[in-house]
């Protein structure tokens, strides 16, 4: 289980989270909303060490991980995948695939054994297949449509066996049927693999289509948790949040 | 290097240079055999290229090159100064001796090029083996984006000095091939034109394809020899043609030969080797 405890993040004055508490449990899926600048971003960016937090504690299955390098929580088991697919332009999604499992495996430094054709190769087929990309091993990425470079960038992830994995925005920037086909894709890889999975989500029909539970930030501070149906009737996610979306969403 | 990491280093004539005079100082001293002291000609420059690559590959592109640039320009002052050991301005003079070692006389022509063709073709193949191993991918993947790689745990400075090491080392053996037909080593190896020429051979041959440099080499030699023949201006014509391939191309010959439809192959690291020599 994932928790964080009082969290609090402060830019000069600007308090980025307030006093945040969250419960992930292990093999859940739960997603994190808010109206941009709500500090969900953030949240991300402390449990994963690209920032430190100006007080609180953030811990793994009980144990303390505030303080850890990038490095060291990657190892204990927490990895995310960015808002913008950060992949190799120039290999095909296969080479990017295995590279990074021989790099988990500490293997890049082995200079006169093919690249091809050892049992790295296999682990990446294996998880071509959960991403939905076995076909496309031998398509250069930066030929990808974006959803498979999504796809592609949480297939690194992975590649570090985490336990926990941390997605921003999946679904950013893809058209309405991708985005569904990408989150069905997301859901088969949490079931497959028995993660725990947090994603940051703007599109409220995937987010209460697929979270078990949800969280709701507004302004750094935890406005609301719990199960979809209570959330969506929470007066004050839709005074503050739900309801202008909806208005938001009528409007345009 | 430049193909594979992205990285241009305007200093490997240095490491040709460090071959071709380790070599030959070790020979005129008469204390190893051939193959060993071209083993130990290699040794000399990868402790070179470990102490300089250790200091330069941390930095950015640009950084780099001009800092290769200056610890080469700093090696050549080296060369032309400490006159016991380099013979100063007149290089390694008195010729390299090379006695007979398994039956090899590098003192007979043909002897002398079938070894050299030996060694310029087991480099080439270490080089295609390494560039097709988890390595030379590691290198693909610092080229391409190397904040990822680092957050895919890859150690980048390792990797990157390791190649730096690597291709200084197959640099030197293009020097002590050099020395041994001209049986001696001047301090011009060192000079920055030599690097440049190098660089020169990566763009016209093309830097996408492993056989990009090494057809460059074929060019640039071949130009070099059909255009002294009608000018002394050879570096006039060299120039235009320089131009016409960084302006009007953009690319190499090689990079016009895509393998394999839809999959883009990448590039070799730095020709000075085989290259240079096969036909020098």
């Amino acid at each position: 289980m994932l928790t964080l405890e009082n969290l609090n993040k402060s830019f000069g004055g600007i308090k980025a989270t307030q006093d945040v508490s969250l419960e992930f449990p292990e093999g859940s899926i739960s997603a994190i909303i808010g109206p941009n600048g709500a500090g969900k971003t953030t949240i991300f960016n402390l449990i994963s060490a690209q920032i430190a937090p100006s007080s609180g504690v953030i811990s793994l299955n009980g144990r303390n991980i505030v303080g850890l390098s990038r490095a060291e929580i990657v190892r204990s088991g927490i990895v995310r995948a960015f808002q913008v697919a950060s992949l190799f332009p120039s290999l095909t999604v296969m080479e990017t695939m295995v590279a990074a499992v021989e790099a988990n495996s500490q293997n890049s430094f082995r200079l006169m054994r093919p690249f091809r054709g050892y049992p790295s190769e296999s682990r990446a087929r294996e998880l071509l297949a959960l991403l939905g990309l076995a076909h496309a091993g031998d398509v250069v990425v930066s030929a990808l449509s974006h959803g498979d470079q999504k796809l592609l960038d949480i297939g690194l992830a992975l590649t570090m066996n985490p336990k926990v994995l941390l997605l921003d925005e999946p679904t950013a920037g893809l058209g309405p049927q991708e985005r569904w086909s990408m989150i069905e894709q997301v859901k088969s890889i949490w079931s497959e693999l028995g993660l725990t999975i947090v994603f940051i989500e703007h599109d409220m029909d995937i987010v209460f289509a697929t979270a078990q539970k949800i969280h709701v930030l507004v302004s750094g501070a935890v406005l609301a948790s719990g199960a979809p149906d209570d959330v969506r009737s929470n007066p004050r996610v839709i005074d503050a949040y739900l309801g202008s979306t909806l208005e938001e969403e009528a409007a345009t | 290097m430049i193909g594979y990491t992205g990285l241009i280093s305007f200093g490997h004539a240095m490491f040709f240079a460090s071959g071709a005079y380790s070599f030959g100082a070790i020979m005129q001293a008469g204390l190893l055999p051939v193959p060993l002291a071209f083993v130990a000609a290699l040794v000399v420059t990868a402790v070179i290229a470990a102490l300089i690559g250790a200091i330069c590959v941390r930095l950015g592109e640009i950084y780099f090159a001009f800092l290769t640039l200056a610890f080469q320009m700093f090696f050549h002052s080296i060369l032309l100064s400490w006159v016991s050991v380099t013979g100063g301005d007149n290089g390694l003079l008195g010729g390299i001796p090379t006695p007979v070692f398994l039956g090899v006389d590098l003192s007979q022509q043909s002897h002398l090029y079938g070894f050299c063709v030996t060694v310029a073709v087991v480099s080439l193949y270490l080089m295609h083996r390494i560039v097709s191993s988890p390595f030379g991918y590691t290198l693909r993947m610092i080229r391409d984006n190397e904040r990822r790689a680092i957050f895919l745990g890859v150690n980048v400075f390792a990797v990157k000095l390791s190649c730096f090491v690597l291709s200084a080392v197959f640099a030197s053996v293009g020097g002590m091939i050099l020395s041994l037909f001209i049986s001696g080593a001047y301090p011009d190896f060192a000079f920055w034109t030599t690097s440049g020429e190098a660089i020169f051979m990566v763009m016209l041959g093309g830097i996408s394809n492993f056989f990009g440099p090494l057809l460059g080499a074929v060019i640039l030699t071949g130009l070099n020899d059909i255009v002294v023949t009608y000018t002394d201006h050879y570096g006039l014509f060299l120039g235009a043609i320089i131009l016409l391939f960084s302006l009007g191309l953009r690319k190499g010959v090689l990079d016009f030969v895509k393998p394999r439809g839809t999959k883009t192959k990448t590039a070799p690291r730095l020709p000075t080797e085989g290259a240079a020599n096969a036909d020098a």
